[in-house]
């Protein structure tokens, strides 16, 4: 960071700032001097039937304040039952009673910090037999219901798509462009399990070719979003990253142009 | 249909290794239980990198291969109860105590409560120096009744293994030297100046002297019991450091 890359904006790990004091935060402080900030959680467990965890809301509500980063966002899941947390972002059967209850969650969420926040979609490498509702139909709702905005992950789509078999252009097209207010690229690893194809969710590699062209259509289909690459494991050299963000980059002038 | 609990209270515990009932998990090409198998992958190798991150000393004592296995057992027996990673773990130390393959390194336990320690002194509050006009403001006679605060970030810990000297011994990337686990004991101060974590041994006396003063004893009391245990005990000197070094930052009357 010390080089200052010229980059638009900068997202984190929500729960990597809630230290009270230390470097961690104080560096964080620094850098939101110079750069807009995203507040991305993964532990809030908004799917969760267990009571929502005050504790965990008092810490996000206290990074935010610190903070005061343009966007805060969280997950389309659930981590934890019975106050056990699994560190996985497990996911939800898409059913009526599934939907009004993250809808209530994610109200009471936006309640308490006194701002919107947006919900991404998720990997998933199983479905659950009485879903009733396609999975961007649900995320669609959710948004429409509850208020928040969308993150919606393209890579994340793909993985989805290839392991439960649907079209993810038209999981794209499905979802309204007003909502959509930032989008993930990672990538991800392939599997072989008993000869299926599975494709495991990973942020340790550059974005797959097909996750480029579905960002493409996205850009299409949504108009330009502030698009962030998720890499958070086997990082490599700071130019390798920022080669992959120029190519985002470039995909997103191309699409303002064509849409201007 | 599964309602949502139920459904959230079986995939839990199928992921935590016990049997559960039916979780109407589409098969499409592979079984319920090797699509759980994936979760169970993903939430095993979280957690065995949140104990391989806060435990790098004890790893480095035991090896790759016995630490994985023993930080394996540890997150079978032990789940997580928090929505924030960095939390998990802080029993690990004492679970390394009673475990069984590890009974031949009784100094591995406390190793790893030195890196626990400075994990909570890495992220506890900031805090200001002492006010020392404040300080040379209260009369004379009134001083030794007064109750020191300490940084928030300050920890003590008191072990019968020299476990600093072994800590330090485990930075060094090629230690040269034998190190002789049969030396005294080492108490040890965690405190953090500024954005890092600084560790230092204490006399018995400071030790003793902090430990009472973190139970709000008066400074006179805790300096008697300080000087039970160390008889060349300097109050003044050993005040004077703990104020420079800001490891006291306050006081009460």
């Amino acid at each position: 960071m010390d080089s200052r890359p010229p980059m638009a904006w900068l997202e984190v790990h929500s729960e990597n700032y809630f230290a009270e004091g230390g470097r961690a935060v104080t560096e964080l402080d620094q850098v939101r001097q110079d750069y807009p900030l995203s507040l991305h959680g993964v532990g809030l467990s908004l799917g969760s039937t267990d009571p929502l965890n005050r504790e965990h809301l008092a810490k996000l509500k206290a990074a935010v304040e610190r903070f005061s980063p343009m966007l805060v966002s969280e997950h389309l899941c659930w981590v934890s039952a019975g106050n056990s947390y699994f560190h996985d972002l497990l996911p939800l059967p898409y059913t009526d009673e599934a939907l009004e209850h993250v809808v209530a969650r994610i109200a009471e969420v936006q309640d308490h910090l006194g701002r919107q926040i947006l919900i991404e979609n998720v990997s998933s490498y199983l479905e659950f037999e009485h879903s009733a509702i396609p999975e961007w139909e649900f995320l669609r709702e959710t948004a429409a219901r509850s208020g928040c905005g969308i993150l919606l992950d393209v890579n994340n789509i793909h993985v989805n798509a290839v392991n439960h078999g649907f079209d993810a252009r038209h999981y794209i097209d499905s979802i309204p462009a007003r909502e959509v207010q930032e989008i993930h690229l990672a990538g991800h690893a392939e599997k072989r399990v008993e000869g299926v194809e599975l494709l495991i969710d990973t942020h340790d590699r550059p974005v797959k070719d097909a996750v480029w062209e579905l960002y493409a259509h996205a850009l299409q289909a949504l108009g330009p979003k502030p698009t962030l690459i998720e890499w958070d494991s086997e990082l490599p050299e700071l130019p390798v990253l920022l080669a992959e963000a120029i190519k985002a980059d470039r995909l997103l002038v191309h699409s303002h142009a064509a849409a201007s | 249909m599964l309602p949502l609990p139920e459904l959230e209270s079986r995939f839990g515990q199928a992921l935590s290794g016990n049997p559960v009932g039916e979780l109407s998990i589409c098969s499409n090409g592979l079984t319920g239980a090797q699509r759980l198998q994936v979760y169970r992958n993903n939430m095993q190798s979280a957690l065995m990198g949140a104990l391989r991150s806060v435990y790098p000393t004890t790893e480095r004592l035991v090896g790759e291969e016995f630490f994985a296995a023993t930080a394996h057992a540890y997150a079978k027996a032990n789940p997580s109860h928090s929505g924030n990673i960095q939390d998990y773990g802080g029993t690990f130390p004492r679970f390394i105590h009673s475990f069984e393959p590890a009974a031949a390194l009784p100094y591995l336990a406390e190793v790893a409560a030195v890196e626990w320690l400075r994990l909570e002194t890495a992220q506890a509050p900031g805090h200001t120096p002492m006010d020392l006009a404040a300080l040379a403001a209260v009369p004379r006679e009134s001083q030794p009744g007064l109750h020191f605060r300490r940084q928030p970030a300050v920890r003590i810990f008191s072990s019968r293994f020299p476990v600093l000297t072994i800590w330090e011994y485990c930075q060094s990337v090629a230690p040269k030297t034998q190190l002789d686990i049969d030396l005294p004991g080492e108490c040890v101060l965690f405190a953090r100046p500024a954005l890092d974590v600084y560790m230092r041994r204490l006399t018995a006396g400071e030790y003793t002297l902090l430990h009472r003063l973190a139970q709000d004893k008066t400074f006179e009391a805790a300096c008697l019991e300080a000087l039970e245990v160390e008889p060349g005990f300097d109050v003044e000197q050993t005040f004077a450091a703990l104020v420079r070094e800001e490891i006291l930052t306050g006081f009460d009357h």
